[in-house]
């Protein structure tokens, strides 16, 4: 059951026979939808002048990548987004914002001069991507309607992760990784008593 | 013979070695070694002249001999030394050794106190030992070597009292004049060898004798030789030096000036007599005749005695060349055997007379001197009638006759010109008697201080005088300067073999002679008379006073236009050289300041502006080390879409 | 009503990998612009996770499209991880930085100058 479907099922008793059928065309709108909110607050994250701005629009475009996973079938992926990222990165990010609010660069104004390379060297790369995407077949890929429905995920990355022969071994590694993270960080933000 | 030859060369170069090594520091400053030296060269002589009476010789060419070695060699071709002696050579030996033993012997009495005294001793060794090797030489490169030896020593001799100037003029004279002579020996020298190949006097006989040695060539080496001969031997035109010469001391002027070195020139014409041609032997005897005229004309009127004494030395010696000139060879080397004895003892007798007047040269404040010089005055007597040939007790009388006799018979005109000289000799020297010893003394403290000299002095004059009158007898002279034997085969075709005997000249020559000496006596006796008598002539005497300005002659035509040419090169180097040294320093200098200008400039601008570069570029550079993280990122992120784009065109 | 067959109206109704593709792409370079026209650290962080985001994107939009099943899913998720853990220490390092020199304008703290 993908989103595209559910997405139909529950929007056409909402709007009732006003609407004609969608249900063919649901994954382009949602896909446009949800792309125009990853994009929009992406751009926002990128441009905005206050910071904290840029925090939100960072959620934001958490929130609609996360969508875009649904879309994509991996309902998994997508929750987790949303807890992970938002629930986690965010939270942190939003934290450095407020701890380092004093900070003169925080009120953001940045000299035009220096966004321009920055815009310019992002404008090449996008075209660079867009012409080296436009220009493959990958492998002759097809229009994501003729793909068959998706399949949950959710006991399929279980036993991925716990299956010997599979991904158990990264797994563990990444937990490792994760408690050295912890640690790593707590020390870094130890107070110093000796510190100027 | 050779051992006795080594002996008579080693002794006084030995002698010599030693003389200036330590001469200064032996008893009597080592006069005594030297005259020892001399005199083993005597005594071999002696016996070496008695053992070529006997008939022996030492020919080099001869292997047995062992008289000969290798000297140099120039690939094939080799060029040796030796010592050759006949009956030339033997006279020669003992006429250079005796008279050099008398002049050692006298020099230690007259140049006592000198504060040179051993150097004078050490010189006359070292002439000895070369006017020796002249003698002794086989060939003429060798004879050529000891000549120019006897002419440095005349150099050193002459200018022995070197605190004066005169004595290093008249040195320096004497050695350039001889030079100039010396010229044509060496071309003559350069013709033989490129002609013959060969210098030995052996080698040239035979070639002149084969014809190897053409009439033209033989013409031009003979002249070559005969002008050295007049510049050693002082005949006119290079005849300037020897009176000049005399500054010397005496027993110098009495040996090589009088009996030794300008007899070289005899020598060298004798020896190589084969080689002369016609037209050479009239071009010897003209010079001759002409040389011993003149010379008796400038003795005339002469005050020096010395300088009468050089200028009588002169005339003598162009007698001798007019001999050989007119082919008399015999009697021309025999009158120069003579003549060094009677002229030596008359240089050493005047050498007593100057020692006795305390160095009084002048002979006008001379007179009176015979009642003085007991010694002195009678063997100077002999001498001055030994040169001028009274008959048969004088030496100098055969000498002269056989010269008279040879000349009439080849040359008339010049025998004429010979009495004339011979006339005129016996007149000047019988003034230079006369003024100097008899008649009233004219310099008053001259006379009170007169002294006869040391027996050192006295005696050698003796031995001289002895051999003045005796050194005519006998057949020795015929013997032993026997053109045939000496010379070897096909003599000159003339007159050279034997002495022409001809009473009518003899008795020309002895009316000459003492015709000449009773008008001096009459004349010169008395000083009123003199001055009658050369009124008439002063202009003839001013030119005979004034040596018929020779001097004055080549100062003007030759000395003159070198010195012009001289200060011309000095100014030359001066300006023009200096002036372009000195611009081409000036140029230097300029050409470095713009030099320096473009290194300032150019150089260390280009310099500069490549350190402003780097560091304008480095700057620029470095700041894309900025330390932004941002920078960094965007250049990679640049490179990246840069690929992304570009790579696949590629 | 059916979809006109046009072009464009392809492009808009078929959705398809390039679709998802172009998305990531942009909103990398959206991610890319953040963190170079920043100059807050926790900008430049920002930044940062739209990137990974992006990139995550990517790998599901191929797990979806492409033949290997979970393959991309897996990938997504460890980077999910390891983003969370580098967001982590990114933060403690800018609490650092802020505590010592009493700013975070990565421009002002240029100690690796050249």
């Amino acid at each position: 059951m993908g989103l595209p479907s559910l997405a139909s099922l529950v929007v056409s008793p909402v709007l009732g026979g006003m609407v004609p059928d969608l249900t063919a065309a649901m994954p382009a709108i949602l896909f446009w939808v949800l792309t125009g909110l990853a994009v929009g607050s992406a751009i926002m994250a990128a441009i905005a002048p206050r910071i904290v701005h840029a925090a939100f629009g960072l959620m934001a475009a958490f929130f609609g990548v996360a969508g875009l996973y649904a879309l994509l079938g991996s309902d998994f992926l997508a929750l987790t987004q949303i807890i992970v990222y938002v629930g986690g990165i965010l939270i942190l990010i939003v934290f450095g914002v407020l701890l380092t609010g004093r900070a003169k660069s925080q009120l953001g104004l940045e000299k035009p001069s220096s966004r321009v390379p920055a815009v310019l060297a992002g404008a090449l790369l996008l075209a660079g991507l867009m012409i080296a995407i436009f220009r493959s077949d990958f492998g002759g890929s097809r229009p994501m309607a003729e793909l068959p429905e998706p399949k949950a995920t959710t006991a399929a990355l279980g036993r991925a992760f716990l299956a010997t022969d599979q991904y158990l071994f990264p797994f563990e590694l990444v937990s490792v990784f994760l408690l050295l993270a912890l640690v790593g960080a707590a020390y870094l933000v130890r107070r110093r008593r000796d510190a100027s | 013979m050779l051992s006795l030859a080594l002996v008579i060369l080693g002794a006084p170069l030995l002698g010599f070695v030693l003389q200036q090594a330590f001469g200064r520091r032996l008893p009597r400053q080592g006069d005594w070694m030297t005259i020892l030296g001399i005199g083993a060269s005597l005594v071999a002589s002696i016996v070496i002249l008695f053992r070529v009476l006997g008939g022996a010789v030492l020919d080099p060419a001869d292997p047995a001999a062992n008289a000969r070695w290798d000297w140099m060699q120039f690939g094939t071709d080799v060029w040796t030394v030796g010592i050759k002696i006949d009956g030339l050579t033997a006279v020669m030996l003992v006429v250079v050794t005796l008279v050099a033993f008398l002049v050692h012997v006298f020099s230690s009495a007259y140049l006592e106190g000198d504060p040179k005294y051993w150097k004078f001793f050490a010189w006359l060794q070292m002439f000895s030992v070369s006017m020796l090797m002249l003698v002794l030489a086989d060939n003429l490169l060798t004879l050529f070597i000891g000549w120019e030896l006897v002419g440095l020593c005349s150099y050193k001799l002459i200018g022995f009292w070197s605190e004066r100037a005169a004595p290093g003029d008249a040195a320096r004279k004497a050695f350039i004049t001889t030079r100039i002579g010396d010229l044509g020996m060496v071309a003559a020298l350069m013709v033989l060898h490129s002609q013959i190949h060969s210098f030995r006097f052996e080698d040239i006989a035979q070639a002149v004798s084969s014809g190897a040695l053409s009439e033209t060539w033989r013409t031009w080496v003979s002249l070559g030789l005969f002008l050295a001969a007049m510049g050693k031997s002082a005949q006119f035109p290079l005849h300037v030096w020897l009176p000049d010469a005399m500054e010397g001391p005496t027993p110098v002027s009495a040996l090589i000036h009088a009996a030794t070195m300008v007899a070289a020139g005899v020598y060298l014409v004798g020896r190589l007599f084969v080689v002369f041609t016609a037209d050479s032997l009239l071009v010897v005897a003209t010079v001759g005749a002409t040389t011993a005229v003149m010379a008796g004309l400038i003795a005339l009127a002469q005050n020096d005695i010395k300088k009468v004494l050089a200028y009588s030395t002169v005339s003598q010696l162009g007698f001798m060349f007019l001999a050989l000139g007119c082919g008399a060879w015999h009697a021309g080397l025999f009158h120069l055997t003579t003549h060094a004895f009677f002229k030596a003892l008359m240089f050493l007798g005047s050498g007593s007379v100057i020692h006795a007047c305390h160095h009084e040269q002048d002979m006008r404040r001379m007179g009176g001197l015979w009642r003085k010089l007991p010694i002195t005055g009678p063997v100077f007597l002999v001498g001055v009638l030994a040169i001028a040939g009274l008959p048969f007790v004088t030496s100098g009388f055969f000498s002269k006759d056989a010269i008279l006799a040879g000349v009439w018979h080849r040359h008339p005109p010049l025998a004429v010109l010979g009495l004339l000289a011979a006339c005129l000799t016996a007149f000047y020297m019988t003034r230079l008697f006369v003024m100097t010893f008899l008649g009233k003394p004219r310099d008053e403290h001259v006379f009170e201080h007169a002294h006869e000299s040391p027996a050192a002095m006295t005696l050698p004059l003796i031995v001289l005088a002895v051999l003045s009158l005796a050194a005519g007898w006998g057949a020795w002279h015929s013997n032993l300067l026997d053109p045939v034997r000496v010379l070897g085969a096909a003599p000159f075709a003339g007159s050279i073999h034997g002495h022409e005997h001809s009473t009518m000249i003899m008795v020309f020559a002895s009316l000459a002679g003492i015709g000449g000496l009773v008008l001096g006596w009459l004349v010169f006796r008395s000083e009123a008379l003199v001055a009658r008598l050369k009124a008439p002539f002063k202009g003839l005497e001013t030119a005979f006073a004034n040596k018929f300005w020779f001097d004055e002659l080549y100062r003007e035509l030759l000395l003159r236009p070198v010195y012009l040419v001289a200060r011309f090169f000095a100014w030359t180097d001066g300006e023009a050289v200096d002036g372009a040294v000195n611009a081409i320093g000036r140029g230097t200098v300029v050409t470095a300041n713009a030099s320096g200008v473009v290194d300032h400039v150019v150089v260390d601008g280009a310099v500069r502006g490549t350190g402003a570069a780097v560091l304008l570029g480095g700057g620029g550079l470095s700041r894309v080390q900025s330390g932004r993280i941002r920078t960094y990122l965007a250049l990679g992120v640049v490179a990246v879409a840069l690929v992304l784009i570009f790579v696949p065109w590629l | 009503m059916t979809p006109v067959s046009l072009p464009l109206a392809s492009f808009l109704g078929d959705i398809g990998l390039h679709h998802f593709l172009a998305v990531g792409a942009v909103l990398f370079c959206a991610g890319l612009v953040t963190v170079l026209a920043r100059r807050s650290a926790v900008g430049i962080l920002i930044g940062l996770e739209l990137i990974l985001n992006a990139a995550n994107l990517n790998l599901v939009a191929f797990d979806r499209f492409g033949p290997a099943p979970l393959r991309g899913t897996v990938f997504a998720i460890f980077v999910l991880a390891v983003a969370a853990a580098e967001a982590a220490v990114a933060l403690a390092i800018i609490l650092n930085v802020f505590d010592s020199r009493d700013e975070i304008d990565v421009d002002e703290i240029t100690s690796l100058k050249g």
